[in-house]
C-alpha cells in the first residue's frame, strides 16, 4: 500500500511538474525613470515617472480620456487616479524603500500626474521623504517591483535616475540585486536603486 | 500513506499559485490575493521583454490597421496574436494545472490534449469576446474596472466548475467500487483485475494493440465517452465529454486580460473584425500551449507508469485507485479553495 503510495506521488508529481513551471505573467509593463531630491542635510523625496506599454496606454487612455483628446482635463485626471492609480496604494505602489537595510514605511504619494506623450500613457508622481544623511552618510535602496507581477518593470539602469548637484550632499547611484533572500531554487530576485550618499 | 499525502499537500499548495489569474493592481479593487505573490521564476522574467513587444506590436498594428485600412496588417495581427496567445499562456490562469490534473486523473491520450486545447481556445474566444463587447456597448463608461468586477464573477463561476468536477469524478470513483458505472469503458477498469486491454474497444482496432497517441483516429472523446472507444491502456477511467467539456469551460471562461486589452483598444478604435480575429488568434495560440503541457503531463505520466510497472505498462490497483482518486480529490480542492478566496474577496459587490 506504502509503495503503491509513493509510486503515485512520484507520477502525479512528474505529471503536474510543466503546470508550475512557470509561475506569473507580466500583462502591464512599465518604464521606470525616478529622481532624487534634497533638501539641507536630507533627502526630502523620491520622484517617479512610469512610461506603460501601448497596450495598457491605450486601454486606460479609451477609458479616461474619452473625446480621445490626446490629453486629460482635471476632471479625468481625477476619475483616472481614482480608477486606476490610487487602488496601488494596497500594492504599497510597487515600492520598497529601506534606510541602511530598514524598510520604511511608504509615507504616501504626492502630485500624481497623469499624461498621455506620443500616445503612451505616463504617470508622475512624488514620494515624499525627510531621511538625513548623518556625517557618516546612509544608504538608501528602492526596490520598485509588483509582487504579483502583473506588472513588470523594465531593466533601469544607473543613467534613469537623475541625481542633482548638492552644496551638502553627495551621491553615488547604482542598480543592484536586492539583498533578500530567494525562497525559491530558479527564483528571479528584483534589482533596486541604490542610492549611498554622504555629507560634503 | 503519510508520504502520499505530504506529495500531494505539496501539489496543491504549487498548484494553487499555477491556477488563478491575479487581479489587475491599477483597475482593480483591494489587495493581491495571498496567492498571487509568488515567487517569480527567472524564465518569465527573461520572456517578459518578447511580451513585451508582443503587446506593444499588437497596439501598434490596431492603430496601423485603423488608419490604413489595408488588410497586410491585419494579417501581421492574426499573426502576432497567434504568437502573444502561445507565449503568454505559459503564466498561470490559463488553465494548463486544471487539464493536466484531470489527465492524471484519467487514461488519456496525446490527442486529448489536443481536443482539449482546441474546446478552451473556443470556450476563450466565446467568452472574452462576449463578456468585453457586452460590457462596452453596455457600460459605455469606465470599462477596465467593470471588466475587472464581471471578471471576478466570471472567475468564481468557473472556480464553481473545477469544484462541481472534481466532486463528480470522486462520486463516480467511489460508486465505481461498487460496479455502478455509467459508461461501457469503466466497467473492469478501474478495479485492478489485469485485463485492461482486453475489451472496450469501439473501433476497429484488435484488442493488442495499444495506442501510441490516438492522433488520427475518426473518433474524440464524443464518440468514446457514449460508445466505450477509448482504451483505457492503463486501468485509469478513461477521458469522458462531459467531463472533458467542464474542463474547457474552468480553464478558458475567465478571459485573459491581455486579449481584453486589444479587443478593447480595437472596438475603440471602431475596429470590431480586427478585434475579434485577434481574440480568436490569442485563443487559439492558448489552447496550444495548454495542449502542449497536457501532452507533456500525459506523456510524463506514461514514462512514469512504465519505468514504475516493470515494463508491463500497467499499474498495480492500488496506484491506478490512488492516481483517480488523488487527480480529483485535487480538482475538488483547489476549485473550493479558489472559490472561497474568490468570494470573500468580492467586496461590494
Amino acid at each position: 500500500m506504502t509503495r503503491a503510495a509513493v509510486r503515485a506521488a512520484i507520477i502525479a508529481l512528474l505529471a503536474l511538474l510543466p503546470t508550475f513551471a512557470v509561475y506569473a505573467h507580466p500583462h502591464v509593463f512599465i518604464d521606470c525613470t525616478a529622481g532624487v531630491t534634497f533638501s539641507g542635510d536630507s533627502v526630502s523625496g523620491l520622484h517617479f515617472e512610469w512610461v506603460f506599454d501601448e497596450l495598457f496606454s491605450q486601454m486606460i487612455v479609451a477609458d479616461f480620456d474619452r473625446a480621445g483628446k490626446g490629453y486629460f482635463t482635471p476632471a479625468e485626471a481625477v476619475a483616472l487616479r481614482k480608477g486606476a492609480f490610487d487602488n496601488l496604494k494596497n500594492y504599497h505602489y510597487f515600492l520598497a524603500i529601506f534606510v541602511d537595510g530598514a524598510r520604511k514605511p511608504l509615507p504616501g504619494i504626492a502630485n500624481f500626474k497623469p499624461s498621455i506623450r506620443n500616445g503612451k500613457l505616463v504617470y508622475d508622481f512624488d514620494v515624499p521623504l525627510a531621511i538625513s544623511v548623518p556625517p557618516s552618510g546612509r544608504e538608501i535602496r528602492v526596490t520598485v517591483y509588483d509582487d504579483t507581477y502583473y506588472t513588470a518593470f523594465d531593466k533601469m539602469s544607473p543613467g534613469d535616475v537623475s541625481v542633482p548637484e548638492d552644496d551638502s550632499i553627495v551621491a553615488t547611484v547604482s542598480i543592484e540585486k536586492t539583498k533578500a533572500k530567494a525562497e525559491w531554487p530558479g527564483q528571479w530576485m528584483p534589482d533596486q536603486i541604490v542610492l549611498r550618499l554622504k555629507r560634503k | 500513506m503519510r508520504r502520499l499525502s505530504a506529495a500531494l499537500l505539496l501539489i496543491a499548495f504549487l498548484s494553487a499559485f499555477a491556477i488563478a489569474e491575479s487581479p489587475n493592481p491599477f483597475t482593480s479593487s483591494g489587495g493581491p490575493t495571498g496567492l498571487s505573490t509568488m515567487p517569480v521564476s527567472r524564465g518569465i522574467v527573461a520572456l517578459a521583454p518578447y511580451l513585451r513587444t508582443m503587446t506593444d506590436r499588437l497596439a501598434e498594428l490596431a492603430r496601423t490597421i485603423h488608419d490604413s485600412r489595408s488588410p497586410g496588417p491585419l494579417l501581421a495581427l492574426a499573426l502576432v496574436s497567434l504568437l502573444y496567445g502561445i507565449f503568454h499562456a505559459l503564466g498561470p490562469g490559463h488553465g494548463k494545472t486544471v487539464v493536466s490534473t484531470y489527465f492524471l486523473a484519467r487514461d488519456a491520450k496525446v490527442s486529448h490534449s489536443l481536443v482539449a486545447g482546441y474546446l478552451i481556445a473556443l470556450v476563450h474566444a466565446i467568452s472574452a469576446i462576449g463578456m468585453v463587447i457586452g460590457i462596452y456597448y453596455i457600460v459605455r463608461g469606465i470599462f477596465s474596472s467593470t471588466f475587472e468586477n464581471a471578471s471576478a464573477i466570471v472567475q468564481a463561476v468557473s472556480f464553481g466548475v473545477i469544484t462541481l468536477l472534481g466532486a463528480w469524478m470522486l462520486f463516480n470513483r467511489i460508486r465505481g467500487k461498487e460496479h455502478h458505472h455509467g459508461s461501457l469503458e469503466n466497467l473492469g477498469h478501474s478495479h485492478g483485475h489485469g485485463h485492461e486491454r482486453a475489451h472496450a474497444h469501439g473501433h476497429d482496432h484488435g484488442p493488442g494493440q495499444v495506442h501510441e497517441d490516438g492522433l488520427g483516429h475518426d473518433h474524440g472523446p464524443d464518440r468514446s465517452a457514449d460508445e466505450g472507444g477509448l482504451v483505457p491502456s492503463k486501468g485509469i477511467a478513461a477521458v469522458k465529454t462531459r467531463e472533458l467539456l467542464g474542463i474547457a469551460v474552468a480553464a478558458g471562461l475567465v478571459p485573459c486580460p491581455g486579449a481584453s486589452a486589444i479587443i478593447l483598444v480595437c472596438l475603440s478604435l471602431g475596429l470590431v473584425v480586427a478585434g475579434v480575429l485577434s481574440v480568436v488568434m490569442i485563443s487559439v495560440g492558448m489552447g496550444l500551449t495548454v495542449s502542449a503541457i497536457a501532452a507533456i503531463a500525459i506523456l510524463a505520466k506514461r514514462g512514469v507508469v512504465k519505468v514504475s510497472s516493470s515494463g508491463r505498462g500497467e499499474l498495480s490497483g492500488p496506484v491506478r485507485k490512488f492516481l483517480e482518486i488523488a487527480g480529483a480529490a485535487l480538482l475538488f480542492l483547489f476549485g473550493l479553495v479558489f472559490l472561497i478566496v474568490q468570494l470573500s474577496g468580492f467586496g461590494p459587490l
